[in-house]
């Protein structure tokens, strides 16, 4: 997986109200090695923009452009100390729709939304044929977080990099 | 109904000039993007009726499969929001805008039993006046005739969409779509007495393409209004200075040399000596006033009016960089430095190519618009374009949607909360 997974929503909900300026929320809550200007996080081609935070100042919504699933992880893991927990939303167009739904073995031609379980987790998804559009969203807390299930439906969803061990133990194909 | 299902079925539309954008939160970055137009089916035909095609109006991506003769094209297509502004008696423009809306909507409704309406976001021009207001909202309660579409509902400007998508509170949004320009400083609200409209957009440089099209033998090409659409958006270019750049192309013929295939078709384009041409097209955009544009309006092609619709002002021959001026010195001086110091351009008549090896004579647009108003004599400048300037309106309606708590009811003096319509 080389080009960038850019279709990737989190929502947030934190343990308390935040209580530093929107613009230092990023360095905030992610780990060291991300570089972060005002709203924007970067590292190694990977992006983490802060689009929104709630008027009650204890939810924000932040869009990822990921080079890397393990970015993703890492996200995952330094924000969720600090959050109740976090909702994570994928979408898929076109033939990515069509290949998301096969994996998860749901038609993509009907429209709805179906909730299925994957790895422990409940997930949603919604399709919408007339656009050839899939959301996939689920929620995740510390006990989810902890059992690296981010990381695995992110690679079922998405494919596991050809040099990543998980894929090659868990014996998926692209 | 809690924030949280809010937060799920949030929809954005973006009412632009040309293109109709829409789609819920769940989309990401990227809405769905149709024409901003309906097509009135001839029912009386004896086609139709033998089609058994019972619908008044055709909207959405299935509209060219309804369309008929070029002559009637011209009669029954409808583009509703061409200026920004719906004449109140309108009442195709209206019956078109209900439909898309409807499309929209529909396209996107979840079957599911806990469905209870989008939390809907609209985003319509600045200049629109009040009454455009009170109809989409008649319009989005009409959406629940038959199911509930719409749980609640609000209105914002353009202008201050792009702002709230980038989070930039004082700020001069330029958002130039198909009809029109509208030029509206920010200082936390829009400031609504220095905002400026131009009468010139995206159709006024596809005016001239066609023209330019016409000159290189392409007239029966020329009248298809999307395929003109497209050859400018291929081939056009903006120059970082008119005479230099058309000296260059004169030099170097075979690096401006402009052809191109339609795909699906066997048109192709090839503008051969006239390739210099292309950088007139964005050129106009940003500044008609060059002479070399004289000879056009001479020989027939309108020269984009001052004009009033409602009440706004329209001018059509201001280039970008007065117009910005004019605009920003109606705000108090205090304001203007930082105004000047955060320009963003929006829409997507500000997506101009610059292809690699042309770098030296082409420029995107906010290095033209800095280096024009550097020449004007304002020094501290910093002009962006939006990411993807296209949808730049449709995600400010999701992070506005989104940040709007459900209690926040619809206040006519402010013009802003959500009006509850389920």
């Amino acid at each position: 997986m080389n080009r960038p997974i850019n279709r990737l929503r989190l929502i947030c909900k934190l343990r308390d109200r935040a209580r530093v300026r929107d613009e230092e929320l990023l360095s905030k809550l992610l780990s060291k090695n991300w570089k972060v200007e005002g709203r924007i996080a970067e590292l190694d081609g990977s992006t983490v923009k802060l689009l929104s935070m709630n008027p009650s100042r204890d939810e924000f919504m932040l869009t990822l452009s990921l080079k890397k699933p393990e970015h993703l992880d890492g996200i995952i893991k330094s924000m969720i100390r600090e959050c109740w927990y976090i909702d994570i939303y994928y979408n898929f167009r076109g033939d990515e729709a069509r290949r998301v739904a096969e994996i998860l073995r749901m038609g993509v031609e009907e429209k709805g939304v179906f909730e299925l379980r994957l790895f422990g987790v409940n997930l949603k998804v919604s399709a919408y044929p007339s656009h050839k559009t899939l959301t996939v969203s689920y929620r995740i807390g510390w006990a989810e977080v902890s059992k690296n299930i981010v990381l695995k439906v992110h690679e079922k969803l998405c494919g596991a990099p050809k040099s990543s061990i998980l894929s090659k133990i868990m014996g998926w194909r692209k | 109904m809690s924030e949280e299902y809010k937060r799920e079925h949030v929809f954005g539309i973006d009412y632009g000039t040309s293109d109709f954008k829409y789609g819920p939160i769940a989309l990401g970055e990227t809405p769905e993007v149709v024409e901003n137009r309906g097509y009135f089916v001839d029912k009386e035909s004896l086609m139709s009726k033998l089609m058994d095609i019972r619908r008044e109006i055709v909207v959405g991506k299935e509209l060219p499969l309804f369309l008929e003769s070029r002559k009637s094209l011209a009669e029954r297509m409808v583009y509703p929001m061409r200026n920004g502004v719906i004449e109140k008696d309108d009442w195709r423009a209206w019956r078109v805008v209900e439909e898309l809306t409807k499309y929209a909507l529909n396209s996107f409704a979840p079957r599911d039993e806990e469905f209870d309406g989008f939390y809907l976001v609209a985003s319509i021009s600045m200049v629109a006046p009040r009454y455009m207001y009170e109809k989409l909202f008649e319009i989005f309660k009409k959406m629940n005739d038959e199911k509930t579409l719409v749980k609640a509902a609000t209105i914002i400007p353009q202008p201050l969409a792009v702002a709230i998508a980038h989070k930039i509170p004082t700020c001069v949004v330029v958002e130039s779509g198909h009809g029109n320009s509208q030029i509206c400083p920010i200082s936390m609200y829009p400031i609504r007495d220095a905002v400026l409209a131009l009468n010139r957009g995206g159709s006024s440089a596809n005016i001239l393409m066609a023209e330019i099209l016409k000159d290189a033998g392409y007239g029966d090409l020329a009248k298809e209004e999307n395929l003109v659409r497209r050859v400018k958006e291929e081939i056009g270019l903006l120059p970082r200075d008119l005479d230099s750049a058309i000296d260059y192309a004169k030099a170097n013929p075979e690096k401006v040399h402009a052809r191109l295939k339609i795909p699906g078709t066997r048109i192709v384009i090839d503008l051969g000596e006239h390739s210099w041409t292309r950088f007139l097209v964005g050129e106009y955009v940003f500044n008609p006033n060059h002479g070399i544009f004289q000879s056009y309006f001479t020989r027939g092609m309108p020269k984009p009016s001052d004009i009033k619709i409602g009440d706004t002002f329209f001018y059509g021959m201001m280039d970008m960089a007065e117009a910005i001026i004019e605009s920003v010195e109606k705000c108090p001086i205090e304001l203007q430095p930082h105004l000047y110091s955060k320009i963003l351009l929006s829409g997507g008549n500000f997506s101009w190519k610059v292809p690699e090896d042309l770098k030296e004579v082409a420029v995107t647009s906010d290095l033209k618009l800095t280096s024009m108003l550097h020449e004007k004599g304002i020094e501290d400048v910093e002009v962006k374009i939006t990411e993807e300037p296209r949808f730049s309106v449709w995600r400010g309606c999701i992070v506005y949607g989104y940040a709007v708590p459900i209690d926040y009811e619809w206040n006519w003096n402010r013009m802003e909360g959500w009006l509850y319509l389920a």
